[in-house]
């Protein structure tokens, strides 16, 4: 069987804890993008590493490895993939260390689709890659 | 190996809240109350116009798979809830409540999500025992929101 990948939509890696937000965040973004999705952060950077996309959502607070852990973890790595970071918490933001950098986005939780699909797309045009808002 | 790094659990430091789920006291030594509190939420526990709007973002068929997982999660993360408070890991209790609150929001359960918000606050506080005061009213909130949502699921399918 041929398997038929499209290269002309961006692909996504989706991280989040939760079934529920992961789950919305997957619909909001499905019909314009390439999207997996992880609960786990370590196997989601397994599968990063494995296959990089093009941008990566992902949840701040989880178990085990954080959303900005991930990233950081990344980035030691030497693979430098943009983040939108997806938070209930206010204060995240100023306390990430990520103020002025172009290849991070922020959205409040709860998610709004147009704004969630607007920070995707800012970000994938900062990286070359356009997408449909 | 990257962990987050672990915060001073309260319940591991009182002797007050070891004891508490044997000693029950009636005294509450701040003004704040979430029972009396969240009982006055009550009137909506589940806003229509959030899930109204998040079916037109998605479709008829994926609200009510979302409602499924969602339910699923709520029970799940009432597991969590008690284990994290009978092992006293403040952690746990902190980051399962912030995850809930955000699902909660994100399906108009707006008392619920006040009520996490408030224990995950909580979770960081000198006084256990309130902790596990937003604890109790916190699961009774959570059974409510869920027959709650029994009803607009209902009128979900006869509206169709």
């Amino acid at each position: 069987m041929v398997v038929e990948v499209d290269n002309s939509r961006p692909r996504l890696v989706i991280v989040d804890d939760d079934p529920t937000q992961l789950c919305i965040a997957e619909l909001f973004l499905m019909d314009d993008h390439d999207v997996r999705c992880y609960t786990d952060a370590r196997e989601a950077m397994f599968a990063i590493l494995q296959d990089m996309p093009d941008a990566v959502v992902s949840d701040i607070h989880m178990p085990g490895m954080s959303g900005l852990a991930l990233r950081e973890a990344l980035e030691r790595t030497g693979v430098h993939v943009p983040f939108v970071f997806l938070t209930g918490d206010d204060f995240a933001q100023g306390l990430s260390g990520t103020a002025g950098d172009a290849r991070v986005e922020w959205l409040p939780k709860p998610m709004d689709k147009a704004q969630l699909r607007e920070r995707v797309a800012r970000i994938l045009s900062h990286d070359g890659r356009s997408a449909t808002v | 190996m990257l962990t987050l790094p672990r915060k001073p659990s309260h319940f591991e430091k009182s002797p007050r809240a070891l004891n508490r789920e044997k000693t029950v006291s009636n005294q509450i030594d701040d003004e704040f109350d979430p029972a009396s509190e969240w009982q006055s939420m009550k009137g909506e526990l589940v806003c229509r116009a959030t899930l109204q709007k998040l079916e037109a973002e998605t479709s008829h068929q994926a609200l009510t798979r979302l409602l499924g997982i969602f339910r699923m999660e709520v029970h799940k993360r009432a597991g969590i809830i008690h284990e994290a408070c009978s092992s006293r890991d403040a952690e746990r209790l902190q980051v399962c409540v912030h995850a809930l609150k955000s699902s909660a929001q994100s399906f108009g359960c707006m008392p619920l999500a006040t009520a996490c918000m408030q224990l995950e606050t909580l979770c960081g506080h000198e006084n256990p025992d309130r902790i596990y005061e937003a604890r109790d009213a916190l699961l009774m909130l959570i059974d409510n929101t869920l027959a709650a949502l029994d009803v607009v699921e209902r009128e979900r399918e006869h509206g169709r």
